[in-house]
């Protein structure tokens, strides 16, 4: 590493200002990047009262020279970065200069350094950024700087910390993070004076995420996608949980936040996990530094990729492959952007491996984008299966849908199998029969098909109804009806069923018990990460207590204390979903009638609690011109 | 293969068998009873969905021998349809079965695979330690703790019973994880223990097959032969039940049945007798007006009596009580009226013993008169509304 310069105002100016230091968990994280940047093999961090009394990082790298050292407390005084177009070839964490000096001036700090060549190392002490003392001293190679009374001098900033715990787990998860994207060094976590962590140098990815995922039970898989390279290790899909906060990203060794791509990892799943829900574990995505830019948030969590689209079509692809075959799950091609515009055209230049339009500007990133044949299927179905159509392409989707393929049994199969990626609404054109202005309970119930849907004969045409959603639409109506008329019948249960959470998540259970038993759960606070589930609402009696409340808590954290009541009716629809007939239940011609009648009652209208169509219709007429009738 | 049996004997094992044979699942050979000759007079039929299995062995007059394997159901509907007497059956070509009964005109030949195809089914070692039931108690024990196994079986604890045995002492306890029922009941002097999870569908069977050995000995009407009763063996992960000629396996549940015994309260605060049937009745009535959406009612305990309320925005009101022993303060508790309804259906007693606690306290309840021949206990958790 050169040594230390200040960097040109014009270039300081492109690089993203802002906040560093938010809490003592993301001064912990520039402090351990430091270390990570001086080469260290070994990486001590002590966190005392949440990291506000005392944040400290011990490293063995490279160490500083005593001018170095006080340079390194001015603002964009960096040695990793001398002009742009270093910029886009980033390998080190830091690159503004901007670390030290932010972390300096809220709080009182002291910097210990020696660098191997010099036989005397130096201390430096700054309080609120002023300099107080500097002073020769007889210190190991390598550095330690240590933090204390974070924001004692900006009261405004300290009171928006939260508790002790919580502060404290999230230094924690930062040092996990660390430790995650570099498994070569050993890191320690003392935490109020007990050694809480001690991950030993580990030789691959795959030992340092079992170091800290002891008995999870990961799946593990790999795989590439021209520039791009995958590795995750996933759990399985019944452990998944609401929101992915237990999903670590990490991109070019960066720990990253990144809804895309977490979405793209849980939709890689195929059905199998619910809405909302995603695995725990870590997916670490190695790629070319041009093809992602790491400045564009102050705190380096987020990235900005040069072809979103192309690199999350490589993880699905890679991910949906290997997790499909380590987890034998049925192959399910997804929708995964939502609906994509159906006339937008493909572009032919790029559509083959290696091949390049001749003026195609040649990008690195243009292999990325290569759809590989599976792919392409994947999107002809997505776009078949879209309600939004122009109308031709109803037409074609309807013709589709009646052409027996070569393993399918006709009409019926056919429907199921489209609709399974995404949902389906085949309206004919002539007949008023949207199902808006149907009474469900005026169709008849005719079967139940693949135990999955429910096939309705109807004054104009057939009625296919996604049982699911339409048990899902009865069971949210009627939980809000009683959540709001606050008589939510509550099921104790015989043996209470204990929860693991994250420490967060149990303040907020105790924070909030009173909204929570207004939903009809009854939870009871254990210890610092478990609590007991004692009763569940009686109309979600078939679903899992850990679920619900999962579920609930999952929606409060997001809500993060705004619009609560919203939250909670969000939960609630969550719940209805997981308490609901499913598919694969089997349904007799009674409740399948009942269901029906109940429709009625709910503003139902076809749709499912999240918006998304879940019936088909097809007149007589268009049968009719099917069969060649007419 | 060639052989004449009777109707009745066929129809006996045709019945277990088509409950077993899985019509529904992914392996279609798993929807066929086999048929084959195992010896000189003697015809066997099997079937298995892999988790349980069943056969019998039945008297035959064996002309040629074989096997063929063909589908459960057809094979029941055109028994069924055959009038009592003697049946002929016969395989053409090795993979067609006719079916003719003797002396008439009527025949059907349904096709089928050879024998080879059908799955072997497991059998136990010779010499394994045997335990005898009597198949009225195992009848009874099944009867009233059977409806509080749960449905879902994904959780597979939940979804089957246990049946403990030791010292003499027979026991089924079934939770669905909001009650809890329990019943035992002496049986002859054992020295063994067993712990085992049957699953529901190999309970229901279980039963029939008691059902079946006692409608039998009824019909044998042959005072001297005694209850008959059930051999059990078990080995490995499938226990084995033997009734006469018929034998009957269950795979095994290989899951953990919660801790019953911490949620079975050692006394309530409160305990009132009441008339069982009155209970049922009063219960019955008002649960037409508790809500469909939770079936819940109240009950209250007041001076000298029990009262049942619903309530509900689209049911309207219902209400009943029954007159009993009581004066101490007023209690209510909210209950799924059904699994209270279950409960007092089952109790082979004319009064039952019911014992509350706080609102949110499990009730127990229990017949009134105990006996070491049938004890049975019932845990109920309330419903708040
Ligand atoms: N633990 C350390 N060991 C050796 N040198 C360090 C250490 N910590 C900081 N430095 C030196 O101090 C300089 C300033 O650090 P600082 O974190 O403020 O900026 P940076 O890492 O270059 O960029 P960024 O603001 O993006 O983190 C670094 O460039 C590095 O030379
Ligand atoms: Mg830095």
């Amino acid at each position: 590493m050169g040594r230390i310069e200040v960097l040109p105002s014009a270039l300081a100016s492109q690089i993203a200002a802002g906040e560093v230091v938010e809490r003592p968990a993301s001064a912990a994280k520039e402090l351990i990047e430091n270390a990570m940047d001086a080469g260290a093999q070994r990486c001590d961090i002590i966190c005392d009262g949440g990291g506000v009394t005392r944040l400290s990082v011990t490293d063995d790298g490279e160490g500083m020279s005593e001018e170095d050292a006080r340079l390194s407390l001015e603002r964009h005084a960096t040695s990793k970065l001398r002009s742009i177009d270093d910029l886009s070839h980033l390998t080190s964490y830091g690159f503004r200069g901007e670390a030290l000096p932010s972390i300096a001036s809220v709080c009182r700090l002291s910097l210990r350094t020696r660098r191997r060549e010099s036989e005397i190392g130096v201390t430096l002490e700054t309080a609120g950024g002023t300099q107080l003392k500097v002073t020769p001293a007889g210190l190991p190679v390598g550095t330690t700087i240590e933090v204390r009374d974070l924001f004692y001098n900006v009261p405004a900033r300290r009171k928006f910390l939260r508790s002790t715990g919580t502060e404290s787990s999230h230094v924690t998860n930062t040092v996990e993070g660390a430790a995650l994207t570099r498994p070569g060094i050993t890191f320690t976590l003392t935490r109020d004076e007990r050694l809480v962590r001690e991950l030993l140098r580990a030789n691959t990815r795959a030992e340092r995420v079992e170091q800290l995922f002891e008995q999870a039970n990961l799946v593990a898989i790999v795989g590439e996608r021209g520039p791009l390279k995958l590795e995750a290790y996933l759990t399985r899909p019944e452990r998944a949980r609401p929101g992915a906060s237990g999903l670590w990203l990490i991109v070019n060794e960066r720990v990253v936040r990144d809804r895309m791509l977490a979405t793209t990892i849980a939709q890689s799943f195929g059905s199998v996990l619910g809405a909302g829900h995603y695995p725990r574990g870590v997916v670490y995505i190695d790629l070319p530094s041009e093809l992602v830019d790491v400045n564009v948030h102050p705190q380096k969590t987020e990235v900005r990729f040069v072809d979103p689209r192309a690199t999350a079509d490589a993880v699905y692809s890679i991910a949906s492959r290997e997790l499909g075959s380590a987890l034998s799950l049925p192959p399910s091609p997804r929708n995964r952007f939502g609906v994509r515009n159906g006339n937008q055209p493909r572009t032919p230049g790029i559509s083959m491996w290696g091949k390049r339009k001749p003026d195609d500007e040649p990008t690195p990133d243009a292999a990325l984008r290569q759809p590989n044949p599976a792919d392409e299927q994947v999107v002809e179905a997505a776009t078949v299966t879209s309600s939004s159509l122009p109308a031709s392409s109803i037409a074609d989707s309807a013709a589709l849908i009646a052409t027996p393929s070569a393993q399918s049994t006709g009409l019926v199969r056919d429907i199921s199998e489209a609709s399974t990626h995404s949902t389906l609404l085949i309206r004919e054109n002539t007949a008023q029969t949207t199902s808006g202005d149907v009474r469900w309970s005026s169709l008849r119930f005719i079967a139940q098909l693949r135990q999955t849907f429910l096939l309705c004969e109807g004054p104009v045409g057939i009625y296919v109804l996604d049982q699911h959603a339409a048990a899902e639409r009865v069971a949210y109506q009627r939980l809000l009806d009683q959540y709001r008329s606050r008589t939510m019948a509550a099921q104790t249960l015989l043996f209470p069923v204990s929860v693991e959470l994250s420490p967060e998540q149990v303040e907020l259970v105790e924070q909030r018990s009173e909204e929570i038993a207004a939903v009809g759960l009854d939870v009871r606070v254990r210890g610092r990460q478990q609590v007991t589930v004692h009763a569940i609402p009686r109309l979600l009696q078939r679903a899992s207590p850990e679920r619900l409340l999962c579920d609930l808590v999952g929606e409060m954290a997001r809500s993060g204390g705004r619009g609560f009541s919203a939250a909670l009716e969000h939960a609630l629809s969550l719940m209805a979903c997981h308490g609901s007939l499913r598919a694969g239940d089997t349904i007799s011609q009674t409740e399948a009638q009942a269901l029906l009648g109940a429709l009625d009652t709910v503003d139902f209208a076809g749709h499912c609690a999240h918006g998304r169509p879940v019936v088909a219709v097809m007149s007589y007429n268009e049968l009719e011109r099917k069969v060649g009738r007419r | 293969m060639q052989v004449v049996v009777t109707k009745k004997d066929f129809s006996r094992i045709l019945d277990r068998c088509q409950g077993v044979a899985d019509k529904k699942g992914t392996m279609p050979v798993l929807g066929n009873v086999l048929v084959e000759v195992v010896g000189p007079g003697q015809l066997r039929l099997a079937a298995t969905d892999l988790f349980l299995a069943v056969s019998g062995v039945i008297p035959a007059q064996v002309d040629k021998g074989g096997s063929i394997a063909v589908g459960a159901r057809d094979l029941f509907e055109r028994v069924r349809m055959m009038p009592e007497g003697q049946l002929s059956l016969s395989v053409v070509d090795g993979t067609a079965l006719t079916l003719k009964a003797v002396g008439t005109a009527r025949r059907f030949t349904i096709h089928g695979l050879p024998g080879s195809e059908f799955p072997q089914l497991p059998k136990p070692e010779p010499g394994l330690p045997q335990l005898n039931i009597p198949v009225g108690t195992l009848s009874a024990l099944i009867q009233s703790t059977q409806f509080s196994i749960s449905t879902d079986d994904s959780r597979l604890a939940l979804n089957s019973a246990l049946i403990e045995e030791e010292n003499g002492r027979l026991r089924i306890v079934t939770t669905d994880g909001h009650r809890l029922t329990k019943a035992e009941a002496n049986i002859p002097n054992t020295s063994s223990s067993h712990t085992m999870l049957i699953p529901l569908k190999g309970i229901q069977q279980l039963k029939r097959i008691c059902d079946d050995a006692m409608a039998e000995a009824a019909k044998a009407d042959d005072a001297s032969s005694g209850e008959p009763t059930l051999e059990l063996m078990r080995q490995g992960p499938n226990a084995f039940f033997r009734a006469g000629s018929l034998e009957f396996s269950v795979k095994l549940v290989d899951a953990q049945f919660p801790p019953y015994e911490q949620v079975i309260p050692s006394a309530s605060e409160r305990v009132v007798r009441a008339p069982r049937l009155g209970v049922a009745e009063a219960l019955k009535a008002v649960s037409v007006a508790a809500s469909d959406r939770t079936g819940g009612v109240k009950l209250t305990l007041t001076r000298d009596t029990m009262r049942f309320e619903t309530e509900s925005p689209e049911s309207g009101e219902g209400f009943d009580e029954v007159g009993i022993d009581y004066d101490g303060p007023d209690i209510t508790i909210g209950f799924n009226a059904k699994y209270f309804l279950d409960i007092a259906n089952a109790i082979p007693d004319d009064e039952i013993l019911v014992g509350l606690g706080g609102e949110l306290d499990p009730a127990v309840i229990r017949p009134a008169a105990t006996s070491d021949a049938f004890d049975f206990l019932a845990v109920v958790m309330p419903m708040r509304i």
